[in-house]
């Protein structure tokens, strides 16, 4: 029987191209959390498109100010809990533009964002934010709606 | 020999699977897009002149394309669009008609695979009296 010293001298028994493995394993597991991020990326933007969109609606037609705010920060946070996410961690942009009042004929642009991590891992959560995936959605408050004080002035 | 085969296949799959699901927002982007125009465009659009003087409510053709492209620009869709926004107007209804290209991210690095998509919805709003 060959002595142990002696077997492990020398190239014999090794196999070609084993080096190569390491570098197949670094892909696959590069690729993976490659994907797994970009999809992380995909659930978040169907989480803040839906709570922006349910945030404007709501927002105007509410009947004042005070209640169009308060109803669609609440329908935003409920949006984005339904599809799994941390509610406190979304923020809700409300911009009129031109800067007028909440009022008929106001142009309402909502912007729900939320912050993605740069590691997403299963069961154990992600680590970072990388970059923030924002949805907008944008209506206007009914020139012509009953309920509104003040002229429609289009 | 098989195993790299595999591994190239799964990491493909997956990109396809993102850039469908791209595809898809952006179904759901452009859906949202002509169903919020059309609301804007359905009451934005009366012509106030007619109305006042007992027509009824008609609406003005003008008014309606404006109040379309102005949701559309509050979305930043008017630069992606496929062409200029198809809108129909039929009593109080209004009906838009739009396509937008959708890009991919990963097909794009695989030869002969298209760099975009373009996804088309289709949205209309009827203003009723109560």
């Amino acid at each position: 029987m060959t002595p142990v010293s002696s077997r492990l001298r020398g190239d014999r028994g090794t196999v070609g191209g084993i080096e190569a493995l390491p570098f197949g394993v670094l892909v696959f597991v590069v690729g993976s959390l490659l994907t797994a991020n970009a999809w992380a990326v995909v659930d978040v933007k169907l989480a803040v498109t839906s709570a922006s969109r349910e945030a404007v609606r709501r927002y105007v037609e509410a009947s004042d100010h005070d209640r169009a705010v308060n109803e669609a920060t609440v329908v935003a946070r409920d949006a984005i809990r339904s599809h799994g996410r941390d509610p406190d961690r979304a923020h809700l942009r409300i911009d009129h533009a031109g800067g007028r009042p909440w009022g008929r004929c106001t142009r309402v642009t909502m912007t729900v964002s939320y912050p993605v991590p740069a590691l997403s891992l299963p069961w154990i959560g992600g680590y970072g934010d990388a970059f923030e995936v924002r949805a907008d959605h944008s209506e206007i408050v009914d020139p012509f709606r009953a309920g509104l004080p003040g002229a429609s002035r289009c | 020999m098989l195993m790299p085969a595999a591994v190239l296949i799964v990491l493909v799959l997956a990109a396809l699977t993102v850039d469908l699901s791209l595809v898809h927002l952006g179904r759901r982007e452009v859906v949202a897009a002509t169903e919020a125009a059309a609301n804007d465009a359905v009451t934005a659009g009366l012509s106030e002149a007619t109305f006042r003087a007992g027509g009824g409510y008609k609406l003005d053709p003008t008014r309606v394309d404006r109040a379309v492209r102005a949701a559309l620009d509050a979305r930043g869709l008017l630069d992606r669009l496929e062409d200029a926004p198809h809108v129909t107007i039929t009593g109080t209804t209004v009906a838009i008609r739009l396509a937008l290209r959708v890009d991919y991210v990963f097909a794009r690095a695989l030869p002969g695979f298209d760099h975009s998509a373009v996804v088309a919805a289709q949205g209309s709003a009827t203003a009723v009296t109560r």
